[in-house]
């Protein structure tokens, strides 16, 4: 079985050779490990081709959504069964991943989210960003109709199925987890939640700013209208071809 | 409608002509995108020209002023236009997180060929 991890990275100079020997010294599944540099304009890219890690690097800052097309899309080309996002700020933890891995191995779910929620340790993020997790959490399991708690957690495994559908069907701009969970449901796809440790950011930026927090719930709201619009077409199009 | 109105309404139309005319010539506008624009100009021309016809339109389909006409049908071109602009945008920016991964991804096969022969 073919495993990827895509580890994505903007400006993480000071966390992803951290992150890469991480996941160097935990590797006892055999993944394949590849970062996605979102166009760097820091030492990340020179930091990656030192460890003669794998790197896709854009040519310019594609947002976060654009680092989702390019893992799928190479996961799909080069045949992998599983890709699993990863973090380059470091709060993921590479030992962890076998959780994630192991529901989809044993054909439990399409799709695994390390969630912090479920476990009772580590970092659990910032309380005004946990109201806006709450609330996105309440409306995503609502539509989905099983509860999903961790929804904005990067820390995500797919399997074929899913790489698939947003390697080759979808190809439009997915711009946050709510959106991926929610057209992976589309899809045809079991979303499982599993507890994992993760750690807080020690060094660098998030990509989450002042701004965003405020604009977050606006935008999240529309992309979750935006889902819900495609979900017929999602179904004729990709979900009954696929399962037939 | 008032002598003052019409005469705005037509040095409105011929200056926004005049503009769209130039940004053409200077390339910063493709003619394909001009074409809404040029059809905006005229309709601000035409309102001294053809005063008579929009006030019997106005008055006689809709039952008010002229103005408030004229007003509507700006409003409404320029809803419908910028929904058109949107929907461009979104398409380049598709098109341009297409070409990202892609150039990602050869620029990662041209690696992996280079360092096969080295």
């Amino acid at each position: 079985m073919k495993i990827l991890i895509a580890v994505i990275a903007y400006n993480e100079e000071d966390n992803i050779s951290d992150v890469i020997r991480d996941l160097r010294d935990n590797n006892f599944i055999g993944y394949d490990i590849i970062v996605i540099d979102n166009a760097s304009t820091d030492n990340t890219l020179e930091i990656c081709r030192n460890f003669k890690v794998d790197v896709l690097s854009h040519c310019v800052n594609s947002d976060i959504n654009g680092t989702w097309k390019t893992y799928f899309t190479y996961a799909f080309q080069n045949n992998y069964d599983i890709v699993c996002q990863f973090d380059g700020d470091g709060q993921h933890i590479a030992s962890e991943l076998g959780k994630l891995i192991k529901p989809i191995i044993d054909k439990k779910a399409n799709q695994v989210i390390g969630s912090r929620f479920l476990s009772t340790e580590g970092f659990k993020s910032y309380a005004v960003r946990r109201i806006g997790i709450r609330f996105f959490s309440f409306l995503l399991s609502l539509i989905i109709g099983y509860k999903i708690r961790d929804v904005t957690s990067g820390f995500i495994a797919f399997d074929r199925r899913i790489i698939e559908f947003f390697g080759k069907y979808y190809k439009h701009e997915i711009n946050d987890p709510n959106q991926t969970h929610l057209l992976s449901h589309f899809s045809g796809a079991k979303i499982l939640e599993v507890p994992v440790l993760m750690r807080s950011r020690s060094k660098g930026k998030s990509l989450y700013g002042f701004i965003n927090s405020f604009t977050y719930p606006f935008k999240g709201l529309a992309n979750i209208l935006g889902c819900l619009l495609l979900k017929r077409q999602i179904l004729n199009e990709w979900t009954k071809k696929y399962d037939s | 409608m008032t002598l003052k109105l019409q005469i705005i309404f037509l040095l409105v139309g011929l200056v926004f002509f005049s503009v769209i005319v130039y940004v053409i010539r200077k390339k910063s506008l493709s003619p394909s995108y001009s074409i809404l624009w040029l059809v905006l100009a005229f309709f601000f021309i035409s309102i001294p020209l053809f005063q008579n016809f929009y006030v019997f339109i106005s008055r006689s389909f809709f039952g008010f002023y002229t103005e408030n006409l004229i007003y509507l049908v700006v409003f409404a071109f320029l809803l419908v236009y910028m929904l058109f602009l949107t929907i461009k945008i979104v398409r380049l920016n598709d098109q341009v997180k297409e070409l990202i991964t892609n150039n990602a991804l050869l620029e990662k096969k041209i690696e992996d060929i280079l360092s096969n022969k080295k």
